[in-house]
C-alpha cells in the first residue's frame, strides 16, 4: 500500500504560524521600523525571547562538527556548537510586511463629507441601456419607445413588442469628475539636516504608498520649499536636495496658487506640510494667516514638525490649537513618524499630539 | 554499490538489523520533520522558525523513524546512489537499536503517541485558542532540556488548569523518549557509518569510485559519525569484529569515550598534546555524560517554593538568557522561585515572586 504523503505536509503550517508569531512582532515594533525603512536595515530580529533556555556563556571547544542536518534521528545538540553559543534568529521583514500593517491604520479625514459628490470613488450604477440581457433587467419604458420609434419608421411592421425592441438596464462604471488633491509640501532648506531630510522623505514616501492603496485617484503635488517655493515632480521632491532659510508664507502661497488651478469647488483638498519650523521671526503672522487661508479651503491641513528642540515653534504651538482641519504633530526622533502618520491620517485626529 | 545487495552484504558481514523499509517521501515532509526534530509532532511557530534557519543551510534529505521495522524516509527524487548510501547507513542504525541495552523495545509506537498528543494540542487549541496554548508551549519550551522540571512543575505548579498540567507532562514525555538516544548519539552514529564503510566496501559496481569519494569526505568531516566510526573500526582492527559488537550493545556515549577514545586519536581529533590525553578525555566524557547542559538540581520546599541550585563546575550561565528562562518558569510554577548559581564570579540567588525578579542576593 502506497502511502499518501500529501496528508503529512506540515512546512507550510509551521511557516504560516511562524509568520504571524513575525507580524506579531512587528506589530510590537512597528514604531521603530517605520522611521527606519530606507533600505539600510529592513531586517526584524525576532528578540531572545523567542529562543532561550539555560545554557553556558561559553564553551571551549567543539566536540563535532554538526552533522545531523542531513537526516538521521535529531538534529546535533547544538549546545557542542561554537564558541558563540547565542543564536540570533533574524527573519527579513520587508517593506511591504511593514506597509501591510501601517497602511491598514491609516485612513483619510472627512471623506464622507456633507459634500455628497467631493468623494473621489468609482461607483458601479445601472445608468446605461443596451439591446441585449436577462429578463428581470428589462428596461420597459426603453422597450416600449424603441417599438414605438420602429413603427414610426415603417408603419407597415408589426404592432406587437418585437425581439429587437428590448431594452435592458447595464450595469456602467460611474466616475465622477469630482477629485481630491494632496499638496505635499516640503521643507528643503538648510536647517533641514540630512536627517530631518531622510525622515521627512519617509513620511512623504507612507504617505504616498498609503495614497495609492487606497485612494489611487488622490492628485498630488509636490512643492519644496526654502525661502521660495517651487513644485516639482515627484522622484524631484524625494532627491532634491537644497539650501537658505525658511519663509513658511512662501510655500503657503504655491499652496494657494496651486489650489487655485487644479482644484474645483468640489475638489477634496488636503495638504501636508513637513517643515523644522524653523521660520523666518518676520514671517510669523505671515505665515499665519497664509496658512489660515489654506486652511480655509482644504478639509485636512496636516503640519508636522521634527526638531531636536523639546519646545514647539509658535507656528506648532498655534496650529496645535487651531482645531480642525488643522492637524499638528511633533517629531523628535525616527519612532515618533509612526505615531504622528497615525495622527494626521485618522478619521478624527488621534487624542493629543503625537510624537514626544 | 547498489540497494539490493545492500541487505545481504551487511548480514553476511554480521549486523543484526531489524528490517528497514525505505519509503520515497516529498522532501518537504522531511524539512518538516527535521525542524520538529520529532516526526509527526504537534504544531508550533517554533518549529517554523527553525524550518527558516534549515532552509538557509541545508534541508535533510532522510529521515530515519526508529521502530520495528527501522524506516528510512527517503527524499524522492535521491538518485539510486543516493538510496543505496543511506540505506547502508540505515542498516547500522537498525542494528544499533535491536542491539544497544539503552534502546526501548517496548514497542510502543512512539509516532502514535506523538500523533495522539499533536491531537490533544490541536484540540486544546480548537478550544482555548491557538494563541494561549502557543504561549504556554513557549513559556516550557524554555526549559525542554530539563524534563524534570517540567514534571515537577506539573506536579507541584499551583493553579494549573488541567490542560497546562497534561500539556507540560506531554512535552516532557516526548523529550524523554529522546532521552536515550540523546545519550547514544556517538556509538549510533559512529556504528552506523562504520556499517556503511565496511558494506560499501564489500560491493563495490560500477560506481565505486564515487563511492570511494564520498567514503573519504564523509571520514574527513569532523562529525560525531565520522568520530565513532573512526573508534569502531580501531576496535574491531584490534579486537575483532565481535568485540566491537558487544560494545555497541553495552555503551552509551560517556562509557564508550571513556573506554575506546583512544590516545591517538585524541591527538588527531582533538590535538591533545602527549601527557594531556586523560584531562581532555575526562572533558569530552564529561560534556556527552552531560550533553553539555548545566547541572540542576532542584528542590520544592514545604511552602511549595521551588528551590534550583546550579551544580557550578567553572563555567558561568548566560546571565540574559537565564532571566528570561526563569521568567517563564516562573510563570509556568506560579509560586516563588529560587535559583542559586555564579555571576561574574559572585554567588548569588536570584528569587521570583509575583510574575517577576524581586530580589538578588550576594552571598
Amino acid at each position: 500500500m502506497k502511502k499518501d504523503w500529501s496528508l503529512y505536509l506540515k512546512d507550510t503550517a509551521n511557516t504560516l504560524r511562524y509568520h504571524a508569531a513575525i507580524r506579531q512582532y512587528i506589530a510590537s515594533d512597528l514604531a521603530r521600523l517605520v522611521g527606519r525603512l530606507d533600505g539600510e536595515d529592513d531586517r526584524v530580529v525576532i528578540p531572545p525571547e523567542a529562543d532561550y533556555r539555560i545554557r553556558y556563556k561559553t564553551i571551549p571547544i567543539r566536540l563535532f562538527d554538526d552533522e545531523g542536518k542531513s537526516g538521521s534521528s535529531f538534529r546535533p545538540m547544538d549546545d557542542i556548537g561554537d564558541g558563540d553559543n547565542r543564536l540570533t534568529y533574524g527573519e527579513s521583514v520587508g517593506v511591504e510586511d511593514i506597509a501591510d500593517l501601517l497602511l491598514r491604520q491609516l485612513e483619510l479625514p472627512e471623506l464622507h463629507h456633507r459634500r455628497a459628490a467631493a468623494v473621489p470613488m468609482r461607483d458601479m450604477a445601472f445608468s446605461a441601456v443596451r439591446p441585449a440581457g436577462i429578463l428581470p433587467l428589462l428596461d420597459k419604458r426603453q422597450t416600449l419607445l424603441a417599438a414605438i420609434r420602429r413603427r414610426a419608421q415603417s408603419p407597415q411592421s408589426s404592432p406587437h413588442i418585437r425581439k429587437e425592441d428590448l431594452r435592458f438596464h447595464a450595469l456602467t462604471e460611474d466616475t465622477s469628475n469630482t477629485h481630491a488633491l494632496l499638496v505635499a509640501v516640503m521643507d528643503v532648506s538648510a536647517s533641514m539636516q540630512a536627517f530631518e531630510r531622510r525622515i521627512a522623505r519617509i513620511f512623504f514616501y507612507w504617505t504616498r504608498r498609503f495614497l495609492n492603496l487606497k485612494y489611487p485617484d488622490v492628485e498630488i503635488h509636490y512643492v519644496v520649499h526654502h525661502t521660495q517655493a517651487f513644485e516639482v515632480n515627484e522622484p524631484e521632491f524625494f532627491t532634491v536636495e537644497d539650501d537658505g532659510g525658511t519663509v513658511l508664507s512662501q510655500a503657503y502661497r504655491k499652496v494657494q496658487d496651486i489650489l487655485a488651478h487644479f482644484g474645483g469647488a468640489d475638489t477634496n483638498v488636503y495638504v501636508l506640510h513637513f517643515t523644522d519650523g524653523d521660520n523666518r521671526p518676520t514671517d510669523r503672522e505671515g505665515a499665519k494667516s497664509a496658512a489660515w487661508e489654506v486652511g480655509a479651503r482644504a478639509h485636512l491641513f496636516g503640519y508636522v514638525e521634527i526638531g531636536q528642540n523639546p519646545e514647539p515653534s509658535p507656528m506648532l504651538e498655534w496650529l496645535g490649537k487651531a482645531g480642525p482641519p488643522f492637524r499638528a504633530a511633533a517629531v523628535h526622533a525616527a519612532t515618533d513618524l509612526y505615531p504622528a502618520l497615525r495622527h494626521v491620517f485618522s478619521r478624527r485626529g488621534r487624542a493629543a499630539k503625537a510624537g514626544s | 554499490m547498489n540497494a539490493d545487495r545492500l541487505w545481504d552484504a551487511a548480514i553476511t558481514l554480521g549486523f543484526h538489523p531489524y528490517p528497514v523499509s525505505v519509503e520515497r517521501v516529498p522532501g518537504r515532509v522531511l524539512w518538516a520533520m527535521g525542524a520538529e526534530q520529532l516526526p509527526f509532532r504537534f504544531a508550533h511557530w517554533i518549529f517554523g522558525r527553525d524550518q527558516a534557519q534549515m532552509d538557509r543551510d541545508e534541508r535533510p534529505r532522510f529521515f530515519v523513524l526508529y521502530h520495528d521495522p527501522v524506516r528510512l524516509l527517503l527524499d524522492q527524487d535521491a538518485t539510486p546512489l543516493e538510496e543505496a548510501w543511506w540505506l547502508a547507513r540505515t542498516i547500522g542504525h537498525s542494528d544499533f537499536f535491536r542491539s544497544n541495552r539503552l534502546m526501548d523495545h517496548s514497542f510502543v509506537d512512539p509516532l502514535r503517541i506523538r500523533r495522539a498528543h499533536a491531537a490533544q494540542i490541536r484540540e486544546w487549541e480548537t478550544e482555548l485558542g491557538q494563541e494561549r496554548v502557543s504561549t504556554w508551549i513557549r513559556h516550557a519550551w524554555s526549559i525542554r532540556d530539563y524534563p524534570e522540571l517540567l514534571e515537577i512543575i506539573a506536579r507541584a505548579g499551583a493553579q494549573l488548569d488541567n490542560w497546562e498540567r497534561s500539556l507540560l507532562e506531554l512535552l516532557a514525555a516526548e523529550i524523554r523518549q529522546q532521552r536515550p538516544f540523546a545519550h547514544t548519539r556517538l556509538v549510533n552514529e559512529g556504528w552506523s557509518a562504520y556499517c556503511r564503510r565496511i558494506v560499501s566496501r564489500e560491493i563495490s559496481g560500477s560506481n565505486g569510485l564515487e563511492v570511494a569519494r564520498r567514503e573519504a569526505l564523509a571520514a574527513a568531516r569532523r562529525t560525531a559519525s565520522s568520530l565513532g566510526a573512526h573508534m569502531f573500526s580501531e576496535i574491531h582492527r584490534k579486537q575483532g569484529f565481535e568485540h566491537a559488537r558487544k560494545v555497541l550493545a553495552v555503551s552509551d556515549d560517556p562509557a564508550f569515550a571513556q573506554q575506546h577514545l583512544s590516545d591517538d586519536l585524541l591527538h588527531t581529533w582533538y590535538s591533545a598534546k602527549a601527557g594531556t590525553e586523560q584531562a581532555a578525555r575526562a572533558h569530552i566524557v564529561h560534556q556527552l555524560a552531560t550533553l553539555g547542559l548545566p547541572r540542576l538540581e532542584t528542590e520544592v520546599e514545604k511552602n511549595g517554593e521551588l528551590a534550583i541550585v546550579h551544580l557550578v563546575e567553572d563555567r558561568e550561565l548566560e546571565p540574559a538568557e537565564l532571566k528570561m528562562t526563569l521568567t517563564s518558569l516562573h510563570t509556568l510554577y506560579r509560586r516563588p522561585i529560587r535559583f542559586t548559581t555564579v555571576i561574574d564570579g559572585q554567588r548569588v540567588t536570584l528569587r521570583f515572586e509575583g510574575g517577576r525578579l524581586v530580589q538578588t542576593r550576594y552571598h
